[in-house]
């Protein structure tokens, strides 16, 4: 097998490319998913985000607003002055800031008095961080807290200020009974390892793209190609051995990938424990997108690039692939309808699709389905590959 | 010194590959990351919540809670549209049925007299979709007012024989007013589009490191052939990071033209300022490629760091989605000294301090910087390249 030997020695001589691409990028992944909270879905847990009140008023009507809004949020303190609050806001640290301006409460219980029918009440003013998802939560809460107000100052209109915060705050301590519905389709809590099994296909893209169009470009173009002609191994033994070595590097690839999702900061681990079976599907279709991006790599060495070029090819594609596939951000959600239409004609995003199907629970035949699509891209691609490369041999 | 520079300009211009590698990625992805979130703004809007309600006597018996559900789910229930979308089924089986296709948030359900809501398991995720905080909030919200007025009902059960009263208690007047704390309000997909410019400086890193690598003697032959001349270090070095610099800026305007004109992306009218910052980082990365070049491994080792630093840096300037920008501020919350560190987090942060803030603070900090890493880097590289021997006895 001298042709399979030449192959892993080419492969060896990428030792380099093997760690940026392979290692790099999955210990970018590791750090990235590792950063993200898992979350919890057997229980229903009151979400609080930070909240910074700014008190200009200090009347009894604004710390009542204040101790409200610090018990259902985490309460976080903003300097009063311009600067303070754009930086608290810019920088997500308080993401919902409320300001309460000055005689808010005398302002407030007058407009409740003069008419109580319709009061103009003084506004509260908000800032909310443009990537703040629950604003108007936030605003439904402390709209809540004046409604219960404006109820206990107008109904018990003859009571002094304090008692009627007093009604006011032990009304708005009501809160509804929260149960949780667990459907018969298995919800799955591995948010993590699933992001992971995601996140894989960009180093495997780049990786597998520079390392098999390198070996089949020094083995197809150049001196090299001379040589084999006149060596007496015969054209079909010779690709069939240098496939061979892709197939050794794709596994390897692969292997490492996989076997980096076990770490403790992933979660693999668990998902493989409690959850073998889809661990085990999850692999599996890993493996057939890591041969898909070994049919890239195969078709870009037919072009007979040079090296930089084709590793520029693999970095600009994986990076596409996996922005248009949605792998950064869990899905494809946030996208409109027009790009996921493109993305349709991508393996990565079948790819992705496949894992958020076994994520979301749907039956496995969906998972096969993708993959089975995932599957028809490789094909088409290695034969896309030989096309070109007849065509080169031709000319 | 002219002549070098010159030459070495045109050299770099030439050299097809890098070109291709540097001006063409950073243009398909700023035109990738453009078409797949301009609309990402959006994303944060709220969407209309599905939700289930258990309509049966039980239901029609809760005073008021029929018409709040009917009130969220009308054309006018907020200024985007209706917060809910309601299905109503007779039964809780049927609800939980309905549940199972998994479309739904939860279901409504009144027992013992008492709302209850029930949210669905795989709806859980309550950081990045305030659905189901939303419902609850309302229904604890119908809870306070049905509570108050009970207790009022009780205490003084005579006033509510005046029709007015009973108006005063219903009307619903508007507490909160969103105010913007910026003359330019910042948008998530604005700061994709800092984070691909912050990609393309540190790409450009290739080339300084093609250009110092073609006076190193160790490099190239050509690098052998230059340094055999008799001209020293110092005089080839300083017009050649001169060029690498220059070309490095102008493939980065091109690559700011194209995102500022061909998409109509908004610097906040402060266009000049960002080509100051992209000089200056420019600036910055040509003195870390010309470190880079100095290290005594191939060629294909450097412009791999290169590619893999160009990853790293940009994952924590954001340029991987909501997951990445998330642990960039946090990041530059607990360590700012390590986003300041970072280049591309730095040439990230100046272009939003530019757009965001009124005054230049933040601006010259992160300017400040860059500035500081283009020093460290540019004598880290002069230490390396004077203490290199090549062919000495």
């Amino acid at each position: 097998m001298p042709a399979f030997r030449l192959a892993l020695k080419l492969i060896s001589r990428k030792r380099t490319f093997i760690a940026l691409y392979i290692i790099g990028l999955t210990a970018l992944g590791l750090v990235l998913v590792g950063s993200v909270e898992n979350p919890t879905f057997d229980h229903f847990e009151e979400n609080k985000p930070d909240v910074a009140v700014i008190d200009r008023d200090h009347s009894e009507v604004s710390a009542a607003l204040t101790s409200y809004l610090g018990e259902h949020t985490v309460p976080v303190t903003v300097a009063d002055e311009r600067e303070a609050i754009q930086e608290a806001s810019a920088r997500n640290v308080a993401p919902y800031i409320v300001i309460i301006p000055e005689h808010y409460g005398d302002d407030l219980l007058a407009a409740f008095a003069a008419d109580p029918a319709e009061p103009q009440v003084p506004q509260l003013e908000t800032v909310i961080n443009y990537r703040f998802f629950n604003g108007y939560y936030l605003d439904a809460l402390t709209d809540g807290y004046l409604a219960a107000l404006r109820l206990a100052v107008t109904g018990y209109s003859d009571l002094p200020l304090a008692d009627q915060l007093a009604k006011a705050d032990a009304a708005a301590a009501q809160s509804v009974d929260i149960e949780v519905y667990h459907a018969d389709v298995e919800t799955n809590a591995y948010a993590n390892p699933m992001f992971y099994f995601q996140w894989l296909a960009y180093p495997l893209t780049a990786a597998l793209m520079v390392l098999v169009s390198g070996v089949f470009s020094t083995v197809l173009h150049g001196e090299v190609r001379r040589r084999n002609l006149a060596s007496p191994l015969s054209s079909q033994k010779l690709s069939s051995q240098v496939a061979l070595g892709t197939m050794a590097l794709v596994l390897i690839s692969w292997a490492i990938v996989v076997a980096a999702g076990l770490l403790p900061m992933v979660g693999g681990f668990e998902l493989l424990l409690n959850q073998p079976a889809n661990f085990a599907i999850l692999s599996l279709g890993g493996l057939v997108y890591a041969m898909v991006c070994a049919a890239i790599g195969f078709l870009v060495s037919q072009f007979g690039l040079r090296p930089q070029a084709e590793n520029g090819i693999a970095n600009i594609v994986s990076l596409s692939f996996a922005f248009l596939s949605g792998v950064f951000m869990g899905g494809t959600a946030m996208f409109s309808e027009g790009v996921v239409a493109v993305a349709h004609f991508i393996p990565t995003y079948w790819y992705s699709e496949a894992v958020l199907a076994i994520q979301q629970g749907e039956p496995l035949g969906t998972f096969w389905g993708y993959t089975g699509i995932v599957a028809l891209f490789g094909v088409a691609f290695y034969c896309t590959a030989l096309l070109v490369g007849r065509l080169r041999v031709k000319r | 010194m002219l002549t070098t520079f010159v030459t070495t300009t045109k050299t770099l211009l030439r050299r097809r590959d890098v070109l291709l590698w540097a001006v063409a990625f950073p243009l398909v992805l700023a035109t990738l990351i453009h078409t797949m979130l301009g609309g990402l703004d959006e994303h944060y809007q709220l969407e209309p919540i599905d939700i289930v309600v258990v309509d049966d006597a039980s239901y029609a018996e809760a005073d008021g809670l029929s018409d709040l559900v009917s009130a969220m789910a009308a054309d006018d229930a907020t200024d985007a549209g209706p917060l809910f979308s309601v299905t109503y089924v007779d039964s809780q089986s049927e609800a939980e049925q309905t549940l199972a296709a998994g479309s739904y948030y939860g279901y409504i359900q009144v027992v013992d007299g008492e709302p209850v809501y029930t949210a669905d398991s795989r709806k859980l995720e309550l950081n990045s979709d305030p659905s189901q905080n939303i419902v609850k909030i309302l229904l604890d919200r119908y809870q306070v007012d049905y509570e108050l007025v009970a207790a009022m009902i009780q205490d003084n059960p005579q006033r509510f024989a005046n029709a007015d009263f009973i108006a005063q208690l219903t009307s619903d007047p508007d507490y909160i007013e969103r105010v913007s704390i910026s003359e330019n309000p910042a948008s998530d997909s604005l700061l994709y589009m800092f984070s691909v410019l912050a990609f393309s400086v540190i790409m450009m890193t290739t080339f300084s490191l093609s250009a110092i690598e073609a006076i190193q003697p160790r490099s190239s032959a050509l690098g052998a052939r230059r340094s055999s001349a008799g001209q020293s270090k110092l005089r080839l070095l300083f017009p050649t990071l001169g060029a690498a610099w220059l070309v490095g800026l102008l493939v980065l305007l091109v690559t700011f033209i194209y995102i500022r004109f061909g998409f109509g992306v908004s610097f906040g009218g402060k266009d000049l300022q960002v080509v100051a910052t992209l000089a200056v980082g420019s600036l910055t990365v040509t003195f870390l490629g010309a470190l880079i070049s100095t290290f005594p491994v191939a060629h294909s080792i450097k412009s791999g760091t290169i590619a893999m630093l160009s990853c790293v840096l940009s994952l924590f300037a954001g340029l991987y989605g909501p997951f990445a920008q998330s642990l960039g501020d946090s990041v530059a919350n607990n360590y700012p000294i390590l986003a300041k560190a970072n280049p591309a987090r730095a040439i990230t942060d100046a272009l939003f301090s530019l757009y965001y803030y009124d005054g230049y603070t933040r601006f010259f900090e992160c300017i400040t910087a860059l500035l500081i890493l283009a020093v460290i880097f540019f004598f880290l590289s002069v230490f390396s390249l004077r203490r290199q021997r090549y062919a000495s006895l």
